[in-house]
């Protein structure tokens, strides 16, 4: 089994490169999920104020 | 049936359609991403050569096919816009777009990270890489050419056929290894028939590559929904969604 806290001179190239994805893939579906309901919300209050 | 298929081009039933794939998508891309990255990071075992620096293969390499994948559907997507004018085509391909920018940043990063324990170098100006980041440039270019075309008020053609034109990068990418003297290695997906990697390390990659597919597919739902209420904001179907 791979070990996590002794992989050498790798630790910081294999965690970093994994790391650096998650954060990416997270923060960009995050921001994709917010820019949506913020569109969402601009609609919601357009339709609130005119009825 | 013409109708029946009709239906499903229509820019309201597409954001029903996304509305409901987008969280299901999202949550099939977390469980397989979950499973893939435990078992390559954990599990698999390390290689006779690379030791355990191998393991970063279980982020790059879907990233960078990603970002070869996401572009062709893009150029697809162009296409049938350009020529059908069919919308949901051209939401889909500007949804896509920041999403492929996004992996193609990722398959650079992971591999500078790759690069330098094997290669000694972050970076050379070698094709496979020079083409990719190329692709990089291609990506950002499309999105502010769509964005400032949006700002303009002038309909999305040129990005479409900026998005055809950049394709002729997809072919050079994927055969720069074949094609030139390059320090990256040849293609490792394309050795299925007869595979150059272990079954206890390919499964796991297989599973991390239809992770990054369901991600790809889920977040540009989103994307894709996000333009589509831009754009049809004053369309009483979508009031009554709100």
């Amino acid at each position: 089994m791979f070990e996590i806290f002794d992989m050498g001179p790798y630790n910081f190239y294999v965690w970093g490169s994994v790391a650096s994805a998650l954060l990416l893939m997270g923060v960009f579906a995050w921001r994709s999920y917010a820019q949506f309901q913020k569109i969402r919300q601009q609609i919601k209050w357009s339709v609130d104020v005119q009825s | 049936m013409f109708r029946f298929f009709h239906q499903f081009l229509a820019v309201k039933t597409f954001d029903t359609l996304l509305a409901w794939a987008a969280p299901v998508l999202g949550a099939l891309s977390f469980a397989l991403l979950a499973v893939g990255l435990s078992w390559g990071l954990l599990f698999a075992p390390s290689d006779y050569q690379q030791l355990d620096a191998f393991r970063i293969i279980y982020v790059h390499v879907p990233s960078a096919f990603l970002s070869l994948f996401i572009y062709s559907v893009m150029a697809v997507c162009a296409l049938m816009a350009l020529v059908f004018h069919i919308k949901i085509f051209d939401y889909w391909a500007r949804g896509s777009a920041s999403v492929g920018a996004a992996f193609t940043f990722l398959a650079l990063l992971t591999g500078a990270l790759w690069g330098k324990p094997m290669w000694g170098t972050w970076w050379v100006w070698d094709a496979r890489l020079t083409s990719e980041l190329v692709l990089l440039f291609i990506y950002l270019g499309i999105i502010l050419l769509r964005n400032a075309l949006e700002q303009a008020n002038q309909p999305q053609t040129l990005a479409q056929i900026l998005t055809l034109v950049g394709f002729v990068n997809i072919p050079i990418i994927h055969f720069s290894v074949n094609w030139w003297f390059t320090l990256h290695q040849g293609a490792t997906l394309s050795k299925f028939a007869k595979p150059s990697m272990h079954p206890d390390m390919l499964w796991p990659l297989l599973i991390c590559i239809a992770g990054f597919m369901f991600y790809y597919f889920a977040v540009a739902a989103l994307q894709a929904r996000r333009f589509i209420w831009q754009k049809h904001a004053a369309d009483k179907w979508l009031k009554e969604r709100v």
